[in-house]
């Protein structure tokens, strides 16, 4: 016989149910308030002391948070503002993917400034993605280590790019609800989250990877329509990006815009970029040691990769496709030729919280690796007016 | 006889599944679209004219023009090349214009260089070298002036007798003004700002030329083993 619950009974139900939840996830909302605090804050101190000046103009300064508007966030900026325009062999806006510019554009109409908009929405998506990472990760590890994944995330040396004008908080959260969708076998949520990704930024395409392998884990005990939802889900974030050039097509009369434009902004992808980024590393030694910073992260997160690959963790689907996904999201752009940017990139890689959370499983590393973090997030975002994220 | 029972025919599992993705693939991809077509603001016509105009004029290598500067016109050619640039270790666009017979200017993308005698300041030879119109130069300062202030203005009009259109680049009280051929968008002409008393040149691109003989007129001797081939 089927139990009823009382009417009176369901509100407090409820109530438990939030306040559990919220209790749960308590650990990650005061990581998230505290490391953007951290970003924020020194943001502040920029603006307040005026240094390190860089390449930032006393009008980029003259705004409390103006550090973190500045680079790719004035190109989104304008998107937002202007729509897109090509013109060939320029730096044009057409490398920058629409999605995020149509949320800001979505906020500044409700009269709030663009700046502002922009900061505000980047980091309450990061708030939303850590809270997604979050459950996927309990479907992969315990408790403890889907949270310690978490936590790393939100104070991620580089991770202050999450905070600036910048989709990737928005990346982040999609690629993760995508595939939390994916696990939980609701196929057409996942569609529309992966073409979100895709919109948002190329790496969203590369989700096709864990997709695949989840829905290729699932096959047998599939209706036909569901996999035809599942393959769908497969096949979304492509579709977004077929969506992306179609769009340009029609607006700027070039469907094939955004790749012409990269040559403009010195990324060309071709068969001998990724040893051409290499060997550009150490001719530029000597002149640019901002290179390095890049490199290293490069090498930090193939080591994660690989510690994730090593570890105990309940993979949906297969383990490799997770591992090849996080490998093309750092080494992919090394294809252009440059290694520029790439500890920006490699924070989309979803494998690698996992492979630290794995790493630190000692308390006395865990705490340790946490406070370094903070100090190089600290430093990280010092320096933000001296070199491009 | 026997009647078919439509009720009974389904599709196989394969085409159902193929039919299922495929209308979600195209609902997506039309969703995706019509976000950004409803969400994101389109170029107008006029930018639209103008990056086309000057993707015509990027078409060309050498222009040949009629500067008018000051009170006699003074006949100008341009040729652009890739030269190597020794401080970025990569080929650079090299412009390099010779004015009447003997006053040669090039640009590698630093400032413009002169080696004319009694020339009397930068500014004067920087707009000799700019009404030179050299085409992807000229491109490449349209274009960006076009990115930076986006508003642009297109005007029909006849200039010597064509139907053309007059676009101007950049501020309203300031900018350049190009003027292109209708409907081939062709360079016509040149003013280094608004008004009819503004520098001016009449341009007449060439897309080929000899360019043995080209480098010898033009080319600084030091630069020459710098310049690429083909």
């Amino acid at each position: 016989m089927a139990e009823r619950v009382s009417p009176a009974a369901e509100p407090a139900t409820q109530t438990l149910g939030w306040s559990s939840w919220l209790a749960e996830r308590r650990t990650i909302f005061i990581w998230w308030a505290g490391a953007r605090a951290l970003v924020l804050g020194t943001a502040l101190v920029i603006h307040a002391i005026g240094r390190p000046y860089g390449y930032y103009s006393h009008a980029v300064l003259a705004k409390p948070f103006g550090a973190l508007a500045v680079w790719d966030g004035i190109w989104y900026r304008r998107v937002a503002v202007h729509g897109y325009l090509f013109v060939p062999g320029h730096q044009s806006d057409t490398a920058f993917f629409p999605l995020y510019p149509v949320l800001l554009r979505i906020v500044h109409l409700t009269g709030m400034p663009l700046d502002a908009a922009g900061l505000l929405l980047s980091n309450v998506l990061l708030l939303g993605a850590l809270l997604v990472l979050y459950d996927l990760g309990l479907a992969l590890l315990p408790a403890t280590d889907a949270r310690r994944a978490v936590i790393f995330a939100a104070v991620f040396p580089t991770s202050y790019v999450f905070s600036m004008i910048y989709p990737e908080s928005l990346v982040l959260g999609c690629m993760a609800l995508a595939t939390l969708l994916a696990v939980r076998g609701r196929w057409l949520g996942c569609s529309l989250v992966a073409a979100a990704a895709a919109l948002a930024r190329p790496e969203g395409a590369l989700l096709v990877l864990p997709l695949a392998a989840i829905a290729a884990d699932r096959w047998r005990s599939l209706s036909p329509e569901a996999r035809g939802r599942a393959v769908a889900a497969v096949l979304a974030a492509p579709a977004a990006l077929l969506s992306f050039l179609l769009y340009l097509g029609w607006a700027v009369h070039d469907p094939f815009a955004w790749n012409e434009t990269q040559h403009a902004w010195g990324r060309s992808f071709n068969a001998t970029g990724f040893f051409l980024s290499i060997r550009r590393l150490f001719t530029g030694l000597g002149r640019n040691h901002w290179g390095l910073r890049d490199a290293l992260f490069c090498v930090v997160f193939l080591v994660l990769l690989a510690v994730a690959a090593r570890a105990k963790i309940a993979w949906p689907g297969r383990r490799w496709p997770w591992i090849v996904f996080g490998l093309a999201i750092v080494l992919l752009p090394l294809a252009s030729g440059s290694m520029e940017s790439d500890a920006r990139f490699g924070l989309l890689a979803l494998p690698i919280y996992w492979g630290l959370a794995v790493a630190a499983r000692h308390r006395w590393l865990e705490r340790g690796l946490l406070a370094f973090s903070a100090v190089l997030l600290l430093g990280a975002t010092a320096t933000i007016p001296l070199i491009f994220p | 006889m026997t009647r078919l029972d439509l009720r009974t025919v389904r599709p196989s599992p394969l085409v159902r599944t193929l039919v299922q993705a495929a209308v979600i693939l195209v609902v997506l991809v039309g969703i995706a679209f019509g976000v950004q077509a409803a969400l994101l603001k389109v170029p107008s016509n006029a930018q639209l004219v103008a990056v086309e105009a000057l993707k015509t004029l990027g078409r060309y290598h050498i222009m040949d023009s009629t500067e008018h500067l000051s009170a006699r016109p003074r006949r100008s050619l341009c040729f652009e090349n890739r030269v190597f640039d020794r401080k970025t270790h990569s080929f650079v666009l090299g412009s390099f214009v010779l004015v009447g017979k003997r006053q040669r200017y090039y640009d590698l993308g630093h400032g413009v260089h002169f080696s004319a005698a009694g020339e009397p300041t930068y500014k004067l030879a920087r707009n000799r070298f700019l009404l030179a119109g050299c085409p992807e130069f000229l491109a490449q300062r349209l274009g960006t002036l076009l990115l930076q202030w986006r508003r642009i203005r297109v005007t029909d009009v006849r200039t010597d007798g064509v139907a053309a259109f007059r676009i101007h680049f950049g501020r309203p009280d300031l900018g350049v003004e190009l003027y292109v051929e209708r409907p081939s968008l062709r360079p016509l002409e040149l003013a280094l700002g608004p008004g009819a008393f503004a520098p001016r040149s009449d341009l007449e691109p060439t897309p080929f030329g000899n360019r043995a003989e080209l480098i010898e007129q033009l080319v600084p001797m030091a630069l020459r083993s710098r310049l690429r081939r083909g």
